[in-house]
Protein backbone atom coordinates (compact mmCIF):
# COMPACT_ATOMS: atom_id res chain seq x y z
CA UNK A 1 0.00 0.00 0.00
CA UNK A 2 1.21 3.37 -0.84
CA UNK A 3 2.72 5.47 1.87
CA UNK A 4 0.20 8.57 2.63
CA UNK A 5 2.62 11.70 1.32
CA UNK A 6 0.93 14.58 3.19
CA UNK A 7 3.23 17.36 1.56
CA UNK A 8 2.13 16.05 -1.82
CA UNK A 9 -1.55 15.80 -0.69
CA UNK A 10 -1.83 19.49 0.90
CA UNK A 11 -0.14 21.10 -2.74
CA UNK A 12 -2.87 19.07 -4.61
CA UNK A 13 -5.33 20.49 -2.49
CA UNK A 14 -4.19 23.96 -3.06
CA UNK A 15 -3.82 23.25 -6.64
CA UNK A 16 -6.83 22.17 -6.79
CA UNK A 17 -8.60 25.18 -5.31
CA UNK A 18 -7.03 27.26 -7.07
CA UNK A 19 -8.51 25.59 -10.30
CA UNK A 20 -11.67 25.44 -8.86
CA UNK A 21 -11.66 29.13 -7.65
CA UNK A 22 -12.29 30.81 -11.36
CA UNK A 23 -14.07 34.01 -10.87
CA UNK A 24 -17.61 33.79 -12.14
CA UNK A 25 -18.43 37.19 -14.03
CA UNK A 26 -21.65 38.82 -12.33
CA UNK A 27 -24.81 38.33 -15.12
CA UNK A 28 -25.94 41.58 -16.05
CA UNK A 29 -28.88 42.49 -18.30
CA UNK A 30 -27.98 45.77 -20.12
CA UNK A 31 -31.03 48.03 -18.76
CA UNK A 32 -28.87 51.03 -20.05
CA UNK A 33 -28.96 50.41 -23.06
CA UNK A 34 -32.60 49.32 -23.12
CA UNK A 35 -33.39 52.32 -21.31
CA UNK A 36 -31.97 54.13 -24.16
CA UNK A 37 -33.88 53.14 -26.84
CA UNK A 38 -37.16 53.32 -25.05
CA UNK A 39 -36.56 57.05 -24.69
CA UNK A 40 -35.52 57.26 -28.59
CA UNK A 41 -38.65 55.72 -29.11
CA UNK A 42 -40.85 57.64 -27.28
CA UNK A 43 -39.15 60.70 -28.73
CA UNK A 44 -40.03 58.96 -32.25
CA UNK A 45 -44.32 58.62 -31.84
CA UNK A 46 -43.61 62.17 -30.64
CA UNK A 47 -42.41 63.41 -32.99
CA UNK A 48 -44.59 61.73 -35.60
CA UNK A 49 -47.55 62.51 -33.82
CA UNK A 50 -47.10 66.37 -34.23
CA UNK A 51 -45.95 65.70 -37.68
CA UNK A 52 -42.15 67.04 -37.25
CA UNK A 53 -40.72 64.50 -40.47
CA UNK A 54 -37.18 65.47 -40.56
CA UNK A 55 -37.01 65.30 -36.56
CA UNK A 56 -38.21 61.47 -36.41
CA UNK A 57 -36.14 60.82 -39.43
CA UNK A 58 -33.03 61.79 -37.71
CA UNK A 59 -34.31 60.04 -34.33
CA UNK A 60 -34.93 56.71 -36.57
CA UNK A 61 -30.89 56.91 -37.25
CA UNK A 62 -30.27 57.59 -33.51
CA UNK A 63 -32.92 54.60 -32.68
CA UNK A 64 -31.32 52.09 -34.95
CA UNK A 65 -27.73 52.84 -33.67
CA UNK A 66 -28.97 52.24 -30.31
CA UNK A 67 -31.03 49.22 -31.12
CA UNK A 68 -27.82 47.69 -32.21
CA UNK A 69 -25.82 48.75 -29.24
CA UNK A 70 -28.48 46.89 -27.52
CA UNK A 71 -28.26 44.04 -29.31
CA UNK A 72 -24.37 43.55 -28.90
CA UNK A 73 -24.77 43.93 -25.48
CA UNK A 74 -27.39 41.02 -25.34
CA UNK A 75 -24.82 38.97 -27.72
CA UNK A 76 -21.68 39.76 -25.81
CA UNK A 77 -23.58 38.61 -22.22
CA UNK A 78 -25.09 35.82 -24.05
CA UNK A 79 -21.21 33.98 -25.01
CA UNK A 80 -19.82 35.33 -22.04
CA UNK A 81 -22.59 33.15 -20.08
CA UNK A 82 -21.81 30.21 -22.86
CA UNK A 83 -18.44 30.32 -21.97
CA UNK A 84 -18.40 30.32 -18.67
CA UNK A 85 -20.85 27.13 -18.72
CA UNK A 86 -18.76 25.55 -20.31
CA UNK A 87 -17.15 22.61 -17.60
CA UNK A 88 -13.66 22.25 -18.59
CA UNK A 89 -12.60 18.72 -18.03
CA UNK A 90 -10.59 19.22 -13.84
CA UNK A 91 -9.32 16.95 -12.44
CA UNK A 92 -10.18 15.21 -9.33
CA UNK A 93 -8.19 16.14 -6.66
CA UNK A 94 -7.21 12.58 -5.60
CA UNK A 95 -5.57 12.55 -8.80
CA UNK A 96 -3.66 15.73 -8.49
CA UNK A 97 -2.61 14.13 -5.53
CA UNK A 98 -1.85 10.72 -7.64
CA UNK A 99 0.07 12.82 -9.74
CA UNK A 100 2.32 14.62 -7.20
CA UNK A 101 3.23 11.67 -6.16
CA UNK A 102 4.13 9.83 -9.31
CA UNK A 103 6.55 12.27 -10.23
CA UNK A 104 9.60 10.57 -8.17
CA UNK A 105 8.70 7.83 -10.67
CA UNK A 106 9.38 10.05 -13.76
CA UNK A 107 12.48 12.60 -12.07
CA UNK A 108 15.08 11.75 -10.32
CA UNK A 109 14.50 14.73 -7.60
CA UNK A 110 11.07 16.33 -6.62
CA UNK A 111 10.78 18.84 -4.14
CA UNK A 112 7.63 20.48 -2.80
CA UNK A 113 7.56 23.96 -1.05
CA UNK A 114 4.43 25.30 0.35
CA UNK A 115 6.24 27.70 1.82
CA UNK A 116 7.32 28.84 -2.00
CA UNK A 117 4.24 27.36 -3.18
CA UNK A 118 6.35 25.52 -5.87
CA UNK A 119 6.83 21.98 -7.28
CA UNK A 120 10.52 21.41 -8.67
CA UNK A 121 11.57 18.86 -10.70
CA UNK A 122 15.07 17.86 -11.43
CA UNK A 123 15.87 16.48 -14.97
CA UNK A 124 18.69 13.95 -15.39
CA UNK A 125 21.52 15.69 -17.80
CA UNK A 126 20.32 16.79 -21.07
CA UNK A 127 22.65 15.88 -24.01
CA UNK A 128 21.31 17.75 -27.35
CA UNK A 129 23.63 16.86 -30.83
CA UNK A 130 26.54 15.92 -28.63
CA UNK A 131 26.34 19.07 -26.20
CA UNK A 132 26.07 18.52 -22.70
CA UNK A 133 23.43 20.92 -20.99
CA UNK A 134 23.60 19.39 -17.89
CA UNK A 135 20.38 18.93 -15.34
CA UNK A 136 17.68 21.32 -15.15
CA UNK A 137 14.80 22.07 -12.82
CA UNK A 138 11.40 22.31 -13.96
CA UNK A 139 9.73 24.84 -11.10
CA UNK A 140 6.35 25.36 -11.10
CA UNK A 141 5.03 27.99 -8.87
CA UNK A 142 1.60 26.54 -8.33
CA UNK A 143 0.42 30.05 -7.41
CA UNK A 144 0.11 31.17 -10.45
CA UNK A 145 -1.15 28.34 -12.19
CA UNK A 146 -4.46 30.09 -13.67
CA UNK A 147 -1.51 32.70 -15.22
CA UNK A 148 0.58 32.64 -18.76
CA UNK A 149 3.65 30.14 -17.93
CA UNK A 150 3.70 29.92 -14.59
CA UNK A 151 7.05 28.20 -14.32
CA UNK A 152 10.55 28.85 -14.71
CA UNK A 153 13.25 26.20 -16.17
CA UNK A 154 16.42 26.89 -14.37
CA UNK A 155 19.69 25.40 -15.48
CA UNK A 156 21.37 23.21 -12.38
CA UNK A 157 24.89 23.25 -14.34
CA UNK A 158 24.74 25.55 -16.85
CA UNK A 159 27.05 25.45 -19.91
CA UNK A 160 25.45 28.46 -21.71
CA UNK A 161 26.05 29.74 -25.24
CA UNK A 162 29.33 31.46 -25.67
CA UNK A 163 27.09 33.90 -27.99
CA UNK A 164 24.26 34.48 -24.71
CA UNK A 165 25.08 33.79 -20.84
CA UNK A 166 21.19 33.48 -20.44
CA UNK A 167 20.49 30.70 -23.17
CA UNK A 168 21.12 27.77 -20.91
CA UNK A 169 19.04 25.33 -23.39
CA UNK A 170 18.55 26.13 -27.43
CA UNK A 171 14.92 26.45 -26.33
CA UNK A 172 15.30 28.60 -22.58
CA UNK A 173 16.37 31.93 -22.06
CA UNK A 174 16.40 33.72 -19.15
CA UNK A 175 14.56 30.50 -17.47
CA UNK A 176 11.97 30.68 -19.94
CA UNK A 177 11.22 28.02 -21.95
CA UNK A 178 9.43 28.33 -26.12
CA UNK A 179 7.34 25.76 -25.50
CA UNK A 180 7.16 25.48 -29.37
CA UNK A 181 4.69 22.67 -30.66
CA UNK A 182 4.38 21.89 -26.62
CA UNK A 183 2.32 25.08 -25.82
CA UNK A 184 -1.24 24.08 -26.01
CA UNK A 185 -0.90 20.62 -24.60
CA UNK A 186 1.27 22.38 -21.58
CA UNK A 187 -0.98 24.90 -21.43
CA UNK A 188 -4.20 22.26 -21.48
CA UNK A 189 -2.57 20.11 -18.73
CA UNK A 190 -1.77 23.32 -16.55
CA UNK A 191 -5.53 24.43 -16.50
CA UNK A 192 -6.79 20.64 -16.30
CA UNK A 193 -4.33 19.85 -13.14
CA UNK A 194 -2.79 16.96 -14.96
CA UNK A 195 0.77 18.11 -12.83
CA UNK A 196 2.76 14.80 -13.94
CA UNK A 197 1.63 15.35 -17.85
CA UNK A 198 2.86 19.18 -17.32
CA UNK A 199 6.38 17.41 -15.91
CA UNK A 200 6.80 15.26 -18.64
CA UNK A 201 5.53 17.88 -21.18
CA UNK A 202 8.39 19.95 -20.39
CA UNK A 203 11.24 17.57 -19.89
CA UNK A 204 10.12 15.76 -23.37
CA UNK A 205 10.71 19.52 -25.18
CA UNK A 206 14.33 20.00 -22.86
CA UNK A 207 15.40 16.65 -24.70
CA UNK A 208 14.51 17.65 -28.09
CA UNK A 209 16.52 20.26 -30.52
CA UNK A 210 14.20 21.79 -33.16
CA UNK A 211 16.95 23.50 -35.43
CA UNK A 212 14.50 25.41 -36.83
CA UNK A 213 13.90 27.88 -34.59
CA UNK A 214 16.46 27.76 -31.60
CA UNK A 215 17.46 31.18 -29.56
CA UNK A 216 21.34 29.77 -30.01
CA UNK A 217 21.81 26.70 -32.68
CA UNK A 218 23.72 24.31 -31.47
CA UNK A 219 25.75 24.55 -34.04
CA UNK A 220 27.15 28.27 -32.80
CA UNK A 221 26.70 26.98 -29.46
CA UNK A 222 30.53 27.56 -28.74
CA UNK A 223 30.32 30.76 -30.38
CA UNK A 224 30.87 32.39 -33.60
CA UNK A 225 34.01 33.24 -35.48
CA UNK A 226 34.12 36.49 -37.47
CA UNK A 227 34.13 36.51 -41.30
CA UNK A 228 36.48 39.31 -41.31
CA UNK A 229 38.87 38.37 -39.27
CA UNK A 230 37.82 34.68 -37.90
CA UNK A 231 37.99 36.13 -33.79
CA UNK A 232 35.80 34.32 -31.74
CA UNK A 233 33.15 36.64 -30.99
CA UNK A 234 31.34 36.48 -27.44
CA UNK A 235 28.22 37.60 -25.85
CA UNK A 236 27.19 40.77 -27.33
CA UNK A 237 30.17 41.30 -29.76
CA UNK A 238 28.74 39.98 -32.88
CA UNK A 239 26.63 42.10 -35.32
CA UNK A 240 24.79 40.99 -38.27
CA UNK A 241 25.78 43.15 -41.44
CA UNK A 242 22.49 44.19 -43.37
CA UNK A 243 24.02 43.64 -46.51
CA UNK A 244 25.26 40.60 -46.91
CA UNK A 245 23.88 39.15 -43.47
CA UNK A 246 27.50 37.81 -42.69
CA UNK A 247 28.33 37.53 -38.97
CA UNK A 248 31.08 40.02 -38.05
CA UNK A 249 32.59 41.21 -34.75
CA UNK A 250 32.63 44.36 -33.30
CA UNK A 251 36.30 45.53 -35.05
CA UNK A 252 34.90 44.83 -38.42
CA UNK A 253 31.51 46.26 -38.55
CA UNK A 254 30.55 49.76 -38.95
CA UNK A 255 27.59 51.90 -38.79
CA UNK A 256 26.83 53.94 -41.94
CA UNK A 257 27.16 57.87 -40.95
CA UNK A 258 24.03 58.60 -42.48
CA UNK A 259 21.24 55.71 -42.08
CA UNK A 260 22.99 53.97 -39.04
CA UNK A 261 22.92 50.50 -41.21
CA UNK A 262 25.43 48.04 -39.54
CA UNK A 263 27.55 47.28 -42.79
CA UNK A 264 30.76 44.67 -42.34
CA UNK A 265 34.20 46.31 -43.45
CA UNK A 266 33.69 44.41 -46.72
CA UNK A 267 30.41 46.11 -47.89
CA UNK A 268 31.07 49.56 -46.02
CA UNK A 269 32.61 52.39 -48.21
CA UNK A 270 35.00 54.87 -46.84
CA UNK A 271 34.39 58.71 -48.40
CA UNK A 272 37.54 60.14 -49.59
CA UNK A 273 37.54 62.99 -48.46
CA UNK A 274 35.74 63.41 -44.56
CA UNK A 275 37.17 59.38 -44.20
CA UNK A 276 33.99 58.00 -42.68
CA UNK A 277 32.37 54.77 -43.48
CA UNK A 278 29.41 54.83 -45.32
CA UNK A 279 26.93 52.23 -46.77
CA UNK A 280 26.75 51.75 -50.40
CA UNK A 281 23.67 53.38 -50.37
CA UNK A 282 24.64 56.46 -49.01
CA UNK A 283 28.10 56.90 -51.04
CA UNK A 284 28.38 57.71 -54.73
CA UNK A 285 31.51 58.05 -57.48
CA UNK A 286 32.37 61.62 -58.36
CA UNK A 287 31.41 62.23 -61.65
CA UNK A 288 34.77 63.46 -62.50
CA UNK A 289 37.14 61.05 -61.08
CA UNK A 290 34.90 58.51 -59.98
CA UNK A 291 36.31 58.16 -56.60
CA UNK A 292 33.67 57.62 -53.83
CA UNK A 293 32.44 60.51 -51.63
CA UNK A 294 29.58 60.76 -49.05
CA UNK A 295 26.87 62.78 -50.57
CA UNK A 296 27.72 65.69 -48.10
CA UNK A 297 30.93 65.77 -49.59
CA UNK A 298 30.00 65.94 -53.26
CA UNK A 299 28.77 68.84 -54.90
CA UNK A 300 26.46 68.45 -58.28
CA UNK A 301 27.95 64.97 -58.03
CA UNK A 302 31.37 66.34 -58.49
CA UNK A 303 34.19 66.16 -55.18
CA UNK A 304 35.43 69.05 -54.24
CA UNK A 305 38.76 68.02 -56.02
CA UNK A 306 37.52 68.06 -59.12
CA UNK A 307 36.17 70.92 -58.61
CA UNK A 308 38.97 72.61 -57.45
CA UNK A 309 40.78 71.77 -60.32
CA UNK A 310 37.77 72.67 -63.03
CA UNK A 311 38.01 76.09 -61.63
CA UNK A 312 41.86 76.10 -62.18
CA UNK A 313 41.65 74.66 -65.18
CA UNK A 314 39.16 77.78 -66.20
CA UNK A 315 40.94 80.04 -64.79
CA UNK A 316 44.04 78.84 -67.02
CA UNK A 317 42.37 78.62 -70.56
CA UNK A 318 40.71 82.24 -69.70
CA UNK A 319 43.66 84.71 -68.59
CA UNK A 320 42.03 87.39 -66.75
CA UNK A 321 41.84 90.38 -69.25
CA UNK A 322 41.13 94.43 -68.42
CA UNK A 323 37.33 95.02 -68.50
CA UNK A 324 37.27 97.45 -71.42
CA UNK A 325 38.34 94.45 -73.16
CA UNK A 326 35.66 92.17 -72.23
CA UNK A 327 33.30 90.63 -74.88
CA UNK A 328 30.17 93.58 -75.51
CA UNK A 329 27.33 91.34 -75.43
CA UNK A 330 25.67 93.97 -77.96
CA UNK A 331 27.95 94.67 -80.51
CA UNK A 332 25.85 94.07 -83.73
CA UNK A 333 29.38 94.71 -86.10
CA UNK A 334 30.95 91.16 -84.69
CA UNK A 335 29.96 88.66 -86.96
CA UNK A 336 30.79 86.01 -83.78
CA UNK A 337 30.12 86.09 -80.39
CA UNK A 338 32.34 84.24 -77.60
CA UNK A 339 29.67 82.69 -75.76
CA UNK A 340 32.71 82.99 -72.49
CA UNK A 341 33.14 85.44 -70.81
CA UNK A 342 36.50 86.24 -71.02
CA UNK A 343 36.96 85.47 -74.34
CA UNK A 344 38.25 87.98 -77.01
CA UNK A 345 35.78 87.90 -79.60
CA UNK A 346 37.82 87.59 -83.01
CA UNK A 347 36.03 89.61 -86.38
CA UNK A 348 34.88 87.04 -89.20
CA UNK B 1 -15.86 0.42 -20.08
CA UNK B 2 -14.77 4.01 -19.76
CA UNK B 3 -11.50 4.81 -19.68
CA UNK B 4 -9.68 8.41 -18.86
CA UNK B 5 -7.37 9.07 -22.22
CA UNK B 6 -4.62 11.92 -22.71
CA UNK B 7 -3.54 12.97 -25.48
CA UNK B 8 -0.25 15.41 -25.04
CA UNK B 9 0.08 14.96 -29.02
CA UNK B 10 -0.82 18.43 -30.38
CA UNK B 11 -3.60 20.11 -28.32
CA UNK B 12 -3.09 18.04 -25.19
CA UNK B 13 -6.70 16.22 -25.27
CA UNK B 14 -8.10 14.55 -22.30
CA UNK B 15 -11.80 12.92 -22.17
CA UNK B 16 -13.33 9.78 -20.97
CA UNK B 17 -13.53 6.94 -24.18
CA UNK B 18 -15.62 4.16 -24.19
CA UNK B 19 -13.45 0.92 -25.30
CA UNK B 20 -14.23 -2.56 -25.83
CA UNK B 21 -13.94 -5.30 -22.08
CA UNK B 22 -9.90 -6.79 -23.41
CA UNK B 23 -8.93 -3.65 -25.57
CA UNK B 24 -5.01 -3.78 -24.90
CA UNK B 25 -2.42 -0.94 -24.57
CA UNK B 26 -1.41 -0.96 -28.35
CA UNK B 27 -4.91 -1.19 -30.01
CA UNK B 28 -5.77 1.94 -28.27
CA UNK B 29 -3.13 3.64 -29.53
CA UNK B 30 -3.65 2.61 -32.42
CA UNK B 31 -7.21 3.62 -32.25
CA UNK B 32 -7.03 6.78 -30.84
CA UNK B 33 -3.15 8.32 -32.59
CA UNK B 34 -3.49 6.29 -35.48
CA UNK B 35 -0.05 7.58 -37.04
CA UNK B 36 3.52 6.73 -35.44
CA UNK B 37 4.97 4.09 -34.00
CA UNK B 38 4.17 3.89 -30.12
CA UNK B 39 8.11 3.63 -30.13
CA UNK B 40 7.53 7.27 -30.01
CA UNK B 41 5.74 7.63 -27.44
CA UNK B 42 5.97 7.71 -23.93
CA UNK B 43 2.68 5.84 -22.76
CA UNK B 44 1.43 5.31 -19.11
CA UNK B 45 -1.76 3.56 -18.03
CA UNK B 46 -2.49 4.83 -13.98
CA UNK B 47 0.83 6.94 -14.30
CA UNK B 48 3.04 3.56 -14.97
CA UNK B 49 5.21 2.46 -17.61
CA UNK B 50 3.38 -1.14 -19.19
CA UNK B 51 3.97 -2.92 -22.19
CA UNK B 52 2.39 -2.77 -25.34
CA UNK B 53 0.09 -5.52 -24.67
CA UNK B 54 -1.66 -5.10 -21.16
CA UNK B 55 -5.37 -4.84 -21.36
CA UNK B 56 -6.77 -1.86 -20.31
CA UNK B 57 -9.14 -2.32 -17.30
CA UNK B 58 -12.36 0.30 -16.20
CA UNK B 59 -11.59 3.15 -14.79
CA UNK B 60 -7.79 3.28 -16.12
CA UNK B 61 -6.16 6.46 -17.48
CA UNK B 62 -3.81 6.33 -20.19
CA UNK B 63 -1.98 8.90 -21.02
CA UNK B 64 -0.31 9.18 -24.39
CA UNK B 65 3.45 12.10 -24.85
CA UNK B 66 5.06 12.30 -27.75
CA UNK B 67 9.40 11.87 -27.05
CA UNK B 68 10.25 14.69 -28.90
CA UNK B 69 8.14 17.99 -28.41
CA UNK B 70 9.82 20.74 -30.33
CA UNK B 71 10.16 24.31 -29.11
CA UNK B 72 10.42 27.18 -30.59
CA UNK B 73 11.32 30.92 -30.53
CA UNK B 74 8.32 32.09 -32.45
CA UNK B 75 4.95 30.87 -31.14
CA UNK B 76 1.62 31.36 -32.11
Amino acid sequence: MATYNRLAWQAASAIYDLLNDTPTATIKLPQKFWQEAEQLLGKINKADQRGWGSAGRQLRVRYLQSVERLSNRISDSLNNLKTEMQQPFLTPLESIYKDLCSLTDEFDDVEISLFDKQIRCRTPDIELEGIQLGRFSIALNWAQINEIQPYQVEALDPNPAVSSDSTTHSHIQDGRLCEGDGKTAIQAALQQGRMSDFFLLVRQILGTYNPESPYVSLERWFGANCKDCDYLMASGDNHYCELCDSEVCSECSCSCQKCYETVCNQCSQTCEDCLDSFCPGCIAPCSTCEKSYCKECLKDETCQQCLEKQAESEEESCPEIPETENCPADDSNLAVHAVCVGEVVVSA
Amino acid sequence: MKILLINNDGGGFADYVDVAEGTTVRQCFEKHIGHGSPANYLIRVNRQPVPSDQQLQEGDRISITPTKIEGAVLQS
